[in-house]
């Protein structure tokens, strides 16, 4: 039954999913091309940090957007059908999500490895200025954490019905309105961002998206 | 107090006003009908008579334009002066723009003889300041053009990066050329002191290499803080200086560029750095390590640290800086390079804690994604 929902899955997320690959393993390759200019070394190293730096944004940006649509993909044809399939097979709710979660798991692997080797392959080319080091595993580690928070939240959400769906963005507005609201009678408290800083500092879920993905770093 | 324009010229206004209720009386007549000649004719001289009504109103319009032709915004000891303008962002940015001066100065005194003006690009045609002379003598020492449509922040930005420029002109030439352009006072200083320390650890300088081991004599003539008189020999040693004429293609004298390189002879290589002009030799540490040196003074001193750094104008560029830091300069430049370490930049990291934070919150949503209302009545 694994191979079977993994194998649809692969089906409707196949092209996608090779574009996002592709740009992972792209990705670290064009964040050193500032490394092969004649200039001193002083020079070349903060250029070449500077541009790895510039493109740090993009490692979680794709790591948030494989989550996103690898998660949303999973559900999307349960939804379709109002869970016919799912309900008329053999199997517990728990099971079915296993299954569901771990299909997707295996799914974002190939981004995760892509960006693995393109890493490899960018610092095994430059020749980097003394004092810099390359840190292209921590930096997959760092992105396949990141695509999996990521899997996850949108797989909790994608899970659920309209209604829960519909809860989510109920907080979400209620906490916009009650920060308008406190702002508009004067009180110092800035609620969005609280909530922002809860989210994305330790043991907030999204601490793994912050900081610096630098690919090469002192 | 109201700068606005219809408030400051009540007069253009009103004739404004009767010009344009004028024009558009004369054009709903003129296509309300069909006409004869003679009714076509009259329109036409009432049309001329109109433009000749407007122009002379729009004229004295602009002669009392120009009779007071700008607005001035005091706050505190800042001094900004605008085209007369209604744009609502200027006095919301120029508050915004002073209340962080103070904060960062702590002096406001110094702000005394910084005039700044800021030309609405709208209405600069108009302006009577065409010139650096006419700004020179209003007293105005820095301007920084309004774009077409400013925001707050956008006016707030400006009037910061012309006081910034201001402020640094009160300084004395030796330190404008030791730190120029200017010393920014919005930026964070751990920034500036993050990119010292990466400057410190890429250099191939023997120089930095012993500041960054804590060589705080080093690191003074690294910054150019010691008055030597021949930093050519000072900043690289024999070896290093071949390496940089070597880096490029011969600018002067090809003899003594191939003695240095090919010879080895240190003297021609000194020969040489000392006759090519520009860049060729820079510093071990470069000149944003000086600013965040300064601003790290300037943080270090509290009140009044700017204010003391531009009175000292007949020490040397160390003696400033321990001034306005309010420590000795042993002390300034160790303090520097403890914040300079602890500036280092976090490079990206995995650690267990890390990982198992986010595998807890993975296992967290995966049950929450198991529960169903819809496969609950199963």
């Amino acid at each position: 039954m694994f191979s079977a929902i993994l194998f649809t899955h692969w089906k409707w997320v196949r092209f996608p999913l090779m574009f996002a690959t592709i740009g992972a393993f792209a990705l670290p390759i064009l964040s050193v091309q500032k490394a092969g200019d004649p200039i001193e070394d002083t020079w070349r190293a903060t250029l070449l940090l500077r541009s790895v730096e510039s493109w740090s944004v993009w490692y979680s940006a794709l790591a948030a957007g494989i989550g996103l649509l690898v998660a949303t993909s999973a559900w999307a044809s349960d939804h379709r059908g109002m869970h016919v399939y799912a309900l008329s097979l053999p199997v517990d709710r728990w099971r079915y999500v296993l299954l569901r979660f771990g299909g997707g798991l295996l799914l974002l692997a190939p981004t995760v490895i892509a960006l693995w080797l393109g890493a490899i392959l960018a610092v095994a080319f430059v020749e980097l200025p003394l004092g810099l080091r390359a840190y292209p595993s921590a930096l997959a580690m760092r992105f396949a954490l990141a695509a999996l928070v990521s899997f996850g939240i949108f797989f909790a959400v994608s899970s659920g019905t309209a209604r829960t769906a519909g809860y989510v963005l109920v907080v979400i507005i209620g906490v916009v309105a009650a920060h308008l609201l406190l702002n508009a009678a004067g009180a110092p408290v800035d609620l969005i961002e609280r909530v922002l800083r809860g989210a994305v500092n330790w043991p907030g879920p999204l601490e793994v998206f912050t900081g610096r993905w630098m690919l090469i770093d002192v | 107090m109201c700068n606005n324009r219809r408030c400051r010229f009540p007069v253009a206004n009103r004739v404004f006003r009767l010009a344009k209720v004028g024009l558009a009386a004369c054009t709903l007549t003129s296509t309300a009908a069909a006409q004869t000649s003679e009714q076509y004719r009259q329109h036409v001289a009432e049309l001329e008579r109109e433009v000749e009504t407007t122009q002379a109103a729009l004229g004295r319009a602009r002669e009392i334009v120009l009779a007071d032709p700008w607005d001035t915004l005091q706050v505190g000891f800042l001094t900004v002066i605008t085209d007369p303008s209604p744009l609502p962002a200027v006095r919301a940015g120029v508050f915004k723009a002073a209340a962080t001066l103070r904060a960062r100065l702590r002096a406001d005194t110094l702000l005394l003889r910084t005039r700044i003006y800021l030309p609405d690009s709208r209405i600069r045609i108009w302006s009577r300041w065409s010139s650096r002379a006419d700004l020179e003598a209003e007293g105005v020492v820095a301007s920084a053009p309004l774009p077409k449509e400013p925001s707050a922040e956008d006016v707030a930005r400006r009037v910061m990066s012309a006081a910034e420029r201001a402020l640094f002109s009160q300084n004395d030439s030796v330190f404008q050329d030791w730190a120029s352009p200017s010393i920014p006072l919005t930026d964070s200083v751990r920034v500036g002191l993050r990119w010292t320390y990466v400057e410190l650890v890429v250099s191939s300088s023997k120089l930095a290499g012993r500041c960054f081991a804590r060589d705080l004599t080093a690191c003074g003539i690294g910054l150019g803080l010691t008055a030597h008189s021949d930093s050519l020999t000072s900043w690289y040693d024999a070896e290093e200086r071949r390496s940089l004429i070597a880096q490029n293609p011969p600018q002067r004298s090809l003899a003594d560029w191939n003695s240095c390189v090919k010879l080895r002879s240190d003297d021609a290589c000194i020969r040489y750095l000392e006759e090519v002009p520009g860049n060729v030799i820079r510093p071990p540490l470069s000149l944003s390590s000086r600013i965040a040196l300064v601003q790290f003074a300037l943080e270090l001193g509290g009140d009044s640290a700017y204010a003391r750094l531009v009175s000292r104008a007949q020490m040397s560029i160390a003696d400033r800086l321990s001034a306005a830091a309010g420590v000795s300069s042993d002390s300034l430049l160790a303090a520097w390079h403890a914040a300079l370490i602890a500036a280092r930049p976090e490079p990206t990291t995995f650690t267990p804690i890390l990982g198992a934070t986010a595998i807890g919150w993975v296992l967290v949503l995966l049950a929450v994604a198991s529960r169903s209302t819809r496969w609950r009545i199963s």
